[in-house]
């Protein structure tokens, strides 16, 4: 038995002894670790990098136009752009002397290439355009099928300019080469990506000499991470856990409106939400102020049905948005013939209870707090509304086969300030669980119209018409939430979601 | 070995094709985004990775790579199925050990312990605090140990994989879970043989206490013991997901996880295929060890 422990013992040893000893004293580098929650398991832009990949991204890979930190369109890679033919083909005239990584440089070949169909944006169609063809050295042309705002789609961090030496000469994916602040040096899977400063950037210089980002799954302990200083900045804190850090002498927390709404898309293609009525009844039910205040800790800003986050284009203030009211809810329901006849707390029609089923995905704990509230508040109206919690290929399933009424959602279409969002209700989409014509003709002018003043108008229609039509009820404006401990210094925060800006950032001794 | 192997693979392949959602839109859903979808991008995938096919045919087609030795390619990330599991295997084993060598060392001697001083106060201080082991949900201890070796004393650090600091955590928090069951099985089998006549025996030789329990106590008490304990590093080589998702640890556990959800099969099939390699070799390891314990089993001889 002795033996048997002994042996345990020094093979325990020299397993923990692998693991090896590299604690890196602190010199005079500028070394800056962010925790984020999720690898980077693509770096190729034939696939779309998902969940925190795309922060990472932001680091390596730019784009031809950027977003300074409240969203205006700035030059990226293209010192300026122009459309022709009312918006049907755009022009962008690319900086010169810019370097990829790998020493090459960057020009219109590259760009040809990164919106070739190799790339996922133009393979999977969401770049609408029809050809993009180098014009001189440093001019592309893209041409498109209709008129579109195609400055705003080349903002997304996901659809960069990476260059050819991206791929070797059979085609395969090889290693990163972009033109960003940062290159890639290693990546360990699982466990962390280190980015070194890239020397030769044709823009504001990093101060950084190398970015390391920590992958920590677990919300709460990147929360801990930053607060036992194992990590200078984490990105995307649960909301509980903000109000926390807030307390904490040694760190700031870094809050702006996002891009990103939550919301209560209705299936109106089959069950009660059929009826307007109904829809309208659950907005006037629901006190997304409250929701917020309550449920959310004041992290994010009440929606009260508004389609699309103030901070964007387009964007209107005298919206008559919605204020809670049970006994509108009550009338409306009324009017579509639901009525509490048995005095059980439940509304009926024909006998039949007004059963409604939410679907929530499990990823989010902020939005199954808000389904929370949304049961409660709806229940006190009379709907007896039941949360369905699914993993994505559950979710996925019941909401192809049609099998809810309400599913609670955020993001589609979702980057930039430009409110291509609204697309999510256009039968086109195969998302949309809605069927109006008229809605898909609003919304289809204003993304084809180039006339500033139409373009406003028709979006102000599109908003109202979601609010009087309510395919879906918004919630709640996310708000960005970076936290960085008080070394960290020039650190300004972006309304862009995955977009981490870490011009100027540096740390004090 | 074949036939386990066989049999594991064909049960996991048939399970994930009950599991809901469409794998095609799975696969869709990690290549393009969930906003950017459209149904022909499904249909294109559906037909490419030979999605419409047969259940039968699809197995029977993965069946034939594995045979010549070709595991796959992850969906996720591209990469082969081999090279993934063998990227986070070593953290995995590491951890397995850590903990065992944590449980082992609660265990054994609380076992013991409570075992010879039955119905006193130490017996049922270890026995409530292994209930306490048993019903500790693993995220909550991993938390609380975080909180109060990293943060609050700073000893640890919280969370990641590098130096033998890191090991730390993760092993205690997973290791006393196991030691809690462990304690309470040597104590009972303890139990058991303490009863026993040829107890009485030794003790009449004139053996001294020491070598009564150790020698011939502890050494006839532990077959159960070991069989229970290779069952138990068996589950830790699949890798614990929540600790290893807790301490951001980075081991097969959560990568079998995240491949389940991406329903992402050649890595899925991959994985449940090493597994079952893994738990043959310690049930070869326990059925050694059992010979060494107890001369009297010889698998050679036949029964």
């Amino acid at each position: 038995m002795k033996r048997l422990l002994v042996f345990a013992l020094v093979i325990a040893m020299a397993l923990l002894a692998g693991c090896g000893a590299k604690e890196e004293a602190a010199v005079q580098e500028q070394v800056l670790t962010v925790a984020i929650g999720t690898d980077v398991e693509n770096w190729d832009i034939s696939k779309f990098p998902d969940g925190d990949a795309r922060f990472v991204w932001s680091q390596v890979y730019e784009t031809l136009v950027r977003l300074d930190p409240d969203l205006k369109l700035v030059p990226g890679l293209a010192e300026k752009w122009e459309s022709q033919e009312a918006g049907k083909v755009w022009l962008f005239h690319l900086r010169k002397g810019v370097k990829f990584h790998d020493g090459t440089l960057f020009n219109a070949a590259a760009v040809v290439y990164s919106y070739s169909e190799r790339s996922n944006v133009i393979k999977a169609g969401t770049l609408p355009v029809t050809k993009v063809e180098a014009v001189d050295d440093y001019t592309v042309k893209f041409t498109c099928q209709q008129p579109v705002p195609l400055d705003t789609y080349l903002t997304h961090v996901a659809w960069p300019v990476a260059g050819p030496g991206s791929i070797d000469s059979a085609g395969n994916f090889v290693n990163p080469v972009g033109t960003g602040p940062f290159k890639l040096v290693k990546q360990t899977k699982s466990q962390e990506i280190v980015l070194e400063r890239n020397a030769d950037y044709w823009g504001e210089k990093p101060q950084l000499d190398r970015v390391v980002f920590k992958v920590i799954p677990d919300a709460s302990t990147r929360t801990l991470a930053l607060t036992a200083g194992d990590v200078d900045m984490c990105i995307k804190v649960p909301e509980p856990e903000i109000r926390q850090l807030e307390q904490d002498p040694k760190i700031t927390v870094h809050r702006k409106l996002s891009t990103f709404t939550d919301f209560l898309q209705f299936n109106t293609k089959k069950g009660p939400f059929t009826d307007v009525k109904l829809r309208q009844a659950v907005a006037y039910s629901i006190d997304t102020a409250g929701m917020v205040k309550n449920m959310l800790d004041g992290i994010g800003a009440a929606a009260r049905g508004r389609a699309y986050s103030p901070v964007m284009l387009y964007s209107t203030d005298n919206l008559p948005l919605y204020q809670p009211d049970p006994e509108k809810a009550k009338a409306l329901l009324a009017a579509a013939g639901w009525q509490d006849t048995n005095g059980d707390g439940v509304v009926e029609k024909n006998g039949q209870p007004l059963k409604v089923k939410m679907l929530v995905s499990s990823w989010s704990s902020r939005q199954q707090r808000e389904a929370e509230a949304c049961q409660a508040q709806l229940a006190a109206a009379g709907f007896a509304a039941g949360i369905a919690l699914l993993e994505t290929g559950a979710l996925t399933r019941a909401e192809n086969q049609g099998d809810f009424d309400v599913i609670l959602r955020s993001g589609f279409f979702v980057w930039g300030p430009y409110p291509h969002h609204v697309r999510i209700h256009h039968s086109k989409n195969y998302r949309s669980h809605y069927q109006n014509p008229a809605y898909d003709q609003v919304v289809d002018a204003a993304e084809t119209t180039t006339d500033e003043q139409q373009k406003r108008q028709l979006y102000e229609q599109v908003q109202k018409m979601i609010l009087a039509e309510v395919p879906a009820f918004y919630l709640v404006h996310e708000e960005k939430v970076v936290a960085t401990r008080n070394n960290v210094a020039g650190y300004t925060i972006t309304a862009e979601d995955p977009w981490l800006n870490l011009a100027g950032v540096h740390l004090k001794r | 070995m074949l036939a386990v192997a066989f049999g594991v693979s064909f049960v996991t392949f048939f399970l994930m094709y009950l599991a809901p959602g469409e794998p095609a839109e799975m696969i869709a859903i990690t290549r393009y985004g969930a906003e950017n979808l459209t149904a022909e991008q499904v249909a294109v995938i559906r037909l490419a990775e030979g999605l419409d096919q047969p259940v039968y045919l699809q197995f029977g087609r993965w069946l034939g790579h594995v045979l010549q030795g070709d595991l796959g390619v992850s969906l996720i990330s591209g990469e082969p199925v081999l090279t993934e599991i063998l990227a986070r295997f070593p953290a995995t084993l590491q951890l397995a050990v850590a903990a065992m060598a944590v449980s082992l060392l609660i265990a054994l001697p609380a076992g013991v312990i409570a075992a010879l001083k039955q119905h006193s106060a130490v017996d049922y201080f270890t026995m409530t605090g292994a209930l306490l082991g048993v019903s500790m949900p693993n995220f909550w201890l991993g938390l609380l140990l975080m909180l109060l070796f990293a943060v609050n004393l700073g000893w640890f650090p919280v969370s990641g994989y590098g130096g033998w600091r890191n090991i730390v955590l993760p092993a205690i928090t997973l290791g006393t879970g196991i030691a809690a069951v462990t304690a309470r099985l040597t104590r009972s089998s303890m139990l058991e043989v303490l009863a026993q006549d040829y107890m009485l025996t030794a003790r009449a030789k004139g053996l001294g206490e020491g070598r009564i329990i150790a020698g011939h106590a502890l050494k006839n008490a532990l077959i159960p013991v070991v069989t229970m304990v290779g069952l138990q590093f068996g589950h830790l080589l699949e890798g614990a997901v929540v600790v290893e998702t807790v301490f951001a640890w980075p081991g097969v556990g959560k990568l079998l996880v995240d491949a389940i959800f991406a329903r992402d099969y050649a890595l899925l099939q991959g994985c449940v295929l090493i597994f079952a390699g893994c738990f043959v070799l310690v049930n070869l390891v326990v059925d050694l060890i059992y010979v060494w314990l107890d001369p009297r089993i010889r698998y050679e001889k036949g029964g």
